[in-house]
C-alpha cells in the first residue's frame, strides 16, 4: 500500500503548527519547574501505524504517554521518549541530581504530566485548526521496547495513516529527543486558510 | 471551539455527594464556567472552606496563589474537552490544602497531591471535575524507596567496582584464570586465559575442559568435579600440559579450587605457564648433569667442602689421587682424612674460607695418599658462595703435578748441563765462574780457572764418526771428574773444550790438578771398532783472585792461555801471565784481525807467483803457485807468514782465497795466453774447503772469465783436507768435475798421511819441503821424498817437490823420479807482471 503523503502545503501547515505547540509547551513546563525546557520539531515521516514503531529505536526502553482522542474512532496520540532519556529530562525540570536506574510512581506521574502538556498543546492547536477534534481522554503511561509497545497499545482504526514527528529536546546545553505519534492522517483534519487565524 | 457535551462523561449524580464525601480524596465539580457547584468532605477538611463558602465561587476566588498549570488544564477541560494531568512531583501542591496537622510555628504542613481534570457533562452542559489525590504516601514510600535505592545502588556500584577490579586482575594475571560449573563446563574465560590459549572471550563458553587439557589431565578434573560432594574446600595442583588454539602443547602448573557451596559451586581453573621456567629446569637439570659428568671425567681432583672443611663432594679422580674410598671421606673434615704437606702454614681451603678469596698452592706440595706414596700436587682453593654472597665453603682443584715436576726438572738440569757428559754447561759454568770472580773479589779467596781444549780430536771425529767423538768426550769427561774434588766445578764449554773452576785453590795445587789431567789424558787410548786413538789436551790456567777483572777477560786469558799451550806443541799445560809472550802474541793476532779486514776493503793485497818447472819430462806444463802478499797502510809489503794465522784463527781465510781467485781469473783472462799449457797452482785454506758459497762463486768466475778449468790446480794442506774431510770431497770432486785440477800440499807433514791419499782425489802430491831440503845430507829425509814418490807414483799421482834450494836438490830429485821442482834455486817468488810475461826462471 502506497504511503499516506500530505501535499506539501498541508504538511508546511502541519508542522507550523506543531512548532508553535511545541513551543508553548516547553515554555509552560519551564514556568512551573526549577529547570527550563524547549522542545523543536525535527522533522516527520508518515506511513503507517507498524512502520512508524520500528523506525523507533530499538533495544531500549521507551516511556509512552497516550490519549484518546475524542470523538472516539479518532484515534490515539502518543508521546514517546526513551526511559533514560525521560528521566534526565525529569531531573532537569525538577532541578535534581541524582539520579537513580528506577523510575518511581511519582517521577512516573511527573513524565505523564509532560507528555500530557505536550499533547495537549498540539491538540489544542491542531484542534483550532480542526473541527473533528473534540477534546482528549486522560493520559496513560506505559513502558515497554518499541514492538511491545506497538502490541500492547490499542490498535487505531486507521492504521495506516500515522504520523510520527522526531522532536528535539533543549536542556541547558544538553540536548535529547522524543516523539509524538499521531494515528489518522492529522494533516487531513487541518483546514487550510485557518492557520493564520489560528496562530 | 468548545467540546460536545455529549462526548462527556457525565457528572455523578447529587444524591452521590454523601457517598463523595466518605472517600480519602478531593473531588471539586466546576461547571462551565469554572465555578464550584460541588466540594466534598475531604476537600473542605484540608482547604479549610466549606462547600457553602465555596459554591458559586471560581478557585481564583477562592485560592489566590492558584497556580497557572492548574488554571490552564481547567481552560483545557472546559473549553476544548482536554483532560490534564498534574503531578505532585512537578507541582506538589497545585492548590493550597494543608495536612490539618501542626507544624514547628502552630500552623499546618502543606499537603501534597496531585490532580487530575476531567472534563464531564451535567446537565447536558460541560463541566470540569477536579480529583485530588493525597500524595503524602507515595512521597513517603519513594523517598524511602529512594534511599534504598540508593543504598542498593551505592552497593551494587561498590559490587561492580570490586568486581571490574577483580576482572581486571583476573584478566591481567599472568595465570590464566578459568571458571568451570558444577557441570565441569567453562563459564569465564578471563582475558589472562584468552591470551595465554590463544581463544576468544565466547570461543569457549560452555565447552568442556578438555579443550583446553588434553588427557589424561581433563579427565582428572572432570573426575575431580564429579566426585566433589559440594562440601568443604577443594584443592587440586598438579603439573600438566595445556593445549593451546594452534595445537601447541606447553608445560603448565594447574591449580583448582572451589568457590561456591553447593548448587552453584564452581570451581577456579588456574594455570600458570612454566614453560621458561621449566625449559630453565631444564637447562639446569643438564647443566647440573654436564657439571657432574665433567667432574667425574676430569683429570683433576676435585673436592667440594662446607663452611668447616667438611667434604660434601669429592669426584674420582680425587678418590684416585687419595686413595680411599668416598664413603671413606665424605662428611670428614679434609684436613683429618688427607695429608697434604705445605710449606703454607695453612691448608689452603681453609685459607680461602677465612678470606673468601681464591688461594693457589703456587709451589708443589705433597699429598701423601692412603697407601703412604707422594705425590707432587697443585692445589687451588676457590671459595663457594651462597646467593647473598656468603662464603659456604670451598672447592678444591687438585691436580698431580708429579710429571711436570720431574720434567721441569729435568729441564732445570737440562738448562745447566751438557747432555752429552753431563757436566755443566758452558752458561751454568759462566754463572758459577761469575760467582766465584765475586766471591774472590769480596772475600780474598782465591780460585783457579782451567780451560782445556782437546788435541787431536778432529781426527777421531772424522775417521769414526760423530758416534765415536761423543764417545771419546764421555769418556774423557769421567777422566776429568775423577781428578777433581766434590767442589770444583767442571764443565763442557762445547766441542772438544772443557774447563775447570777449582775451587779456594792455590796456583800450586791447580797446577798439580791440571798436569795430572794431562797426564792422564795422554796415557789415554780410546778405542773404536778395532782401532785405537790417542788423543791430547792443551790446558790454559788463569788464577782468580782479588785482582781478577770480569767474567769476559777472565775467560779471554784462560783462552788464550791454553792457545798458548797449543802453539808450544800442545799437549801441555800454559799458566797465565799477561807478560807473556805465547800471550801477546795470540792478543797481536787480534791486532791483525782488523788490518786484514782493512786490506780486503781497501784491496791491499798483490798476487806474486813462483814456477813449479817440470824436471822429469819437459813436455810437462810449467806451473806457478799463486801467493799473496799484504800492502801495509805505509807500503810495506808484509808476507802471508804474518797474517794467515791470524785469518785462520778469524775464519778470514775464505775471504782472502776468494779475492786471490777473482784477481787471478781476472789477470788470467786480461793477460794470458789461452793457448799456453801452463797451470795456476792456487792455495785453498781448509776454511775455503768447508765454504759451499765459495764453491758455487768460483764456478760461476771460471764461467764469467773463460777459465780453462784444466788450467787451474788447487792446492790443499793434508790438515786443511783433513780437518773437513767429507766437505774437502765433495769440494773436490764439484772442480774435478769442471776439469780442475787438486794438488795435496806439505805431504808427509800431517798426522795420517798415506791413508788419506785413498781417499782424496788429488792430481799432484807437494812434498813438504822439510824433507826436501835436507835431502841431500839426511838419508831418513831422502828416504821420505822417495818414499812418497814412489807412493805417488803407484797411486798414479805426480810430484812435487818445493824447497829445492839448489841445484844439488834439484839433481836429487831428477834422480829420484820426482815430476817438478819449486823453490829459490828455480826461482824466487815475484808480483805477478801487469804485461802478463811470467818468468820460468831466475
Amino acid at each position: 500500500m502506497p504511503k499516506p503523503t500530505p501535499a506539501p502545503d498541508r504538511e508546511h501547515l502541519f508542522q507550523q503548527v506543531t512548532h508553535l505547540a511545541l513551543s508553548e509547551a516547553g515554555a509552560l513546563l519551564s514556568a512551573s519547574c526549577p529547570g527550563e525546557i524547549g522542545f523543536r520539531l525535527l522533522g516527520c515521516r508518515h506511513d503507517d501505524w507498524d512502520r512508524q514503531f520500528a523506525a523507533l529505536p530499538e533495544g531500549t526502553e521507551l516511556l509512552c504517554v497516550s490519549q484518546h482522542l475524542n470523538p472516539p474512532g479518532l484515534g490515539l496520540m502518543l508521546w514517546l521518549c526513551e526511559s533514560a532519556e525521560a528521566q534526565r529530562l525529569l531531573l532537569h525540570l525538577l532541578g535534581e541530581e541524582i539520579q537513580l536506574e528506577v523510575l518511581t510512581e511519582m517521577e512516573e506521574e511527573a513524565l505523564t504530566e509532560v507528555g500530557n502538556r505536550i499533547i495537549n498543546r498540539c491538540l489544542e492547536h491542531h484542534a483550532q485548526l480542526s473541527p473533528l477534534i473534540d477534546g482528549a481522554g486522560p493520559p496513560r503511561l506505559w513502558r515497554d521496547a518499541a514492538l511491545q509497545l506497538k502490541e500492547s497499545l490499542p490498535r487505531p482504526q486507521s492504521s495506516t495513516a500515522t504520523t510520527l514527528a522526531e522532536l528535539g529536546i533543549d536542556r541547558a546545553g544538553a540536548a535529547g529527543r522524543c516523539w509524538l505519534l499521531w494515528s489518522g492522517e492529522p494533516w487531513m483534519r487541518l483546514q487550510l486558510g485557518q492557520a493564520e487565524a489560528g496562530s | 471551539m468548545s467540546p460536545d457535551p455529549q462526548q462527556l462523561p457525565v457528572a455523578p449524580p447529587v444524591e452521590d455527594e454523601l457517598l463523595l464525601n466518605e472517600v480519602a480524596e478531593g473531588w471539586v465539580l466546576l461547571d462551565r464556567d469554572g465555578r464550584v457547584r460541588r466540594w466534598n468532605r475531604w476537600i473542605s477538611d484540608h482547604s479549610g472552606l466549606s462547600v457553602d463558602e465555596a459554591r458559586g465561587r471560581r478557585l481564583p476566588e477562592l485560592f489566590a496563589d492558584l497556580g497557572e498549570p492548574l488554571q490552564q488544564a481547567i481552560h483545557d477541560a472546559l473549553s476544548s474537552g482536554f483532560s490534564s494531568l498534574l503531578s505532585a512531583r512537578l507541582h506538589r501542591c497545585s492548590l493550597p490544602l494543608f495536612d490539618g496537622q501542626p507544624d514547628s510555628v502552630g500552623g499546618s504542613q502543606p499537603l501534597p497531591h496531585s490532580i487530575e481534570v476531567s472534563p464531564l457533562r451535567q446537565d447536558g452542559e460541560i463541566s470540569c471535575l477536579l480529583r485530588v489525590i493525597d500524595a503524602r504516601q507515595r512521597m513517603r514510600h519513594e523517598q524511602l524507596l529512594k534511599r534504598t535505592l540508593f543504598e542498593l545502588e551505592t552497593v551494587v556500584a561498590r559490587a561492580r567496582e570490586q568486581e571490574f577490579q577483580l576482572k581486571t586482575v583476573l584478566d591481567n594475571t599472568l595465570d590464566a584464570v578459568i571458571i568451570l560449573n558444577r557441570m565441569g563446563r567453562i563459564s569465564s574465560f578471563y582475558r589472562s586465559a584468552q591470551k595465554m590459549f590463544g581463544y576468544g572471550h565466547y570461543d569457549l563458553l560452555g565447552k568442556p575442559i578438555g579443550v583446553l587439557l588434553p588427557s589424561p589431565y581433563n579427565r582428572r578434573i572432570e573426575q575431580l568435579i564429579r566426585l566433589d560432594d559440594g562440601e568443604g574446600e577443594l584443592n587440586f595442583f598438579e603439573s600438566i600440559k595445556a593445549l593451546k588454539q594452534g595445537g601447541e602443547l606447553f608445560h603448565a602448573e594447574l591449580a583448582v579450587s572451589s568457590i561456591l557451596e553447593g548448587e552453584n559451586r564452581q570451581y577456579i581453573v588456574t594455570i600458570k605457564d612454566i614453560t621458561e621456567r621449566f625449559a630453565a629446569q631444564e637447562a639446569l637439570y643438564r647443566e647440573k648433569e654436564q657439571a657432574q659428568v665433567t667432574l667425574s671425567c676430569i683429570a683433576d681432583g676435585v673436592i667440594t667442602t662446607d663452611i668447616i672443611g667438611q667434604i660434601t663432594y669429592i669426584n674420582p679422580a680425587a678418590l684416585k689421587l687419595t686413595g680411599y674410598e668416598e664413603e671413606e671421606l665424605l662428611g670428614k673434615r679434609i684436613d683429618r682424612v688427607i695429608t697434604i704437606e705445605s710449606e703454607r702454614g695453612q691448608l689452603p681451603v681453609f685459607e680461602c674460607i677465612q678470606t673468601g678469596r681464591q688461594v693457589d698452592s703456587l709451589s708443589g706440595d705433597t699429598l701423601i695418599d692412603k697407601q703412604g706414596e707422594q705425590r707432587v700436587i697443585h692445589q687451588v682453593a676457590t671459595p663457594r658462595h651462597n646467593t647473598i654472597g656468603d662464603t659456604v665453603g670451598a672447592v678444591l682443584i687438585l691436580r698431580d703435578v708429579s710429571k711436570s715436576h720431574r720434567l721441569a726438572n729435568r729441564l732445570s738440569w737440562q738448562a745447566t748441563h751438557d747432555e752429552l757428559t753431563g757436566l755443566v754447561n758452558r752458561r751454568e759454568f759462566e754463572r758459577r765462574l761469575e760467582k766465584a770472580i765475586e766471591n774472590a773479589r769480596d772475600r780474598g779467596s782465591e780460585h783457579c780457572l782451567c780451560f782445556m781444549d782437546l788435541d787431536k780430536f778432529k781426527v777421531v771425529n772424522d775417521t769414526c764418526g760423530h758416534a765415536a767423538g761423543d764417545e771419546l768426550l764421555r769418556q774423557l769427561a769421567d777422566i776429568f771428574r775423577s781428578r777433581i774434588r766434590g767442589a770444583d766445578t767442571l764443565a763442557r764449554l762445547g766441542g772438544d773444550e772443557f774447563a775447570i773452576i777449582l775451587s779456594e785453590c792455590e796456583l800450586g795445587p791447580a797446577v798439580n790438578v791440571a798436569e795430572n789431567i794431562r797426564a792422564a789424558v795422554e796415557d789415554f787410548r780410546f778405542g773404536w771398532q778395532d782401532q785405537s786413538f790417542q788423543v791430547g789436551i792443551s790446558i790454559g790456567l788463569v788464577m782468580v783472585d782479588r785482582g781478577s777483572p770480569d767474567l769476559d777477560e777472565v775467560f779471554k786469558a784462560a783462552d788464550s792461555a791454553c792457545y798458548a799451550a797449543k802453539d808450544a806443541g800442545r799437549n801441555r799445560v800454559h799458566i797465565y801471565s799477561p807478560n807473556d809472550v805465547e800471550i801477546s802474541q795470540r792478543q797481536g793476532e787480534a791486532h791483525w784481525l782488523v788490518r786484514i779486514q782493512n786490506a780486503l776493503d781497501e784491496d791491499r793485497f798483490e798476487l806474486h807467483y813462483q814456477p813449479i818447472v817440470p824436471i822429469a819430462n819437459d813436455d810437462d806444463p810449467v806451473h806457478y803457485e799463486i801467493l799473496i802478499r799484504m800492502r801495509s797502510e805505509q807500503g810495506e809489503l808484509i808476507p802471508p807468514g804474518a797474517f794467515i794465522t791470524s785469518a785462520e784463527r778469524y775464519q778470514l781465510m775464505s775471504k782472502i782465497d776468494l779475492w786471490v781467485i777473482e784477481h787471478l781469473f781476472a789477470w788470467i783472462e786480461r793477460h794470458w795466453d789461452h793457448r799456453s799449457a801452463a797451470v795456476f797452482a792456487i792455495n785453498l785454506s781448509g776454511q775455503s774447503l768447508a765454504d759451499e758459497s765459495l764453491l758455487y762463486r768460483i764456478k760461476q768466475l771460471i764461467d764469467e772469465h773463460a777459465i780453462a778449468p784444466d788450467h787451474v790446480c788447487f792446492e790443499i794442506t793434508e790438515t786443511a783436507a783433513i780437518s773437513n774431510l767429507s766437505q774437502a770431497q765433495l769440494f773436490m770432486d764439484e772442480l774435478r768435475d769442471l776439469g780442475c785440477r787438486f794438488a795435496l800440499d806439505d805431504f808427509g807433514s800431517g798426522l795420517s798421511s798415506f791413508a788419506y791419499l785413498k781417499s782424496l782425489r788429488v792430481d799432484y802430491l807437494k812434498i813438504d819441503g822439510a824433507f826436501v831440503k835436507d835431502m841431500v845430507e839426511d838419508d831418513i829425509d831422502r828416504a821420505m821424498v822417495e818414499s812418497i814418490h814412489n807412493i805417488g807414483s803407484v797411486l798414479k799421482l805426480r810430484t812435487i817437490a818445493e824447497f829445492v834450494e839448489d841445484d844439488a836438490i834439484l839433481q836429487a830429485l831428477r834422480d829420484l823420479g820426482v815430476h817438478f821442482a819449486q823453490g829459490y834455486g828455480i826461482a824466487r817468488p815475484r808480483a805477478l807482471p801487469q804485461d802478463g810475461q811470467l818468468l820460468d826462471r831466475l
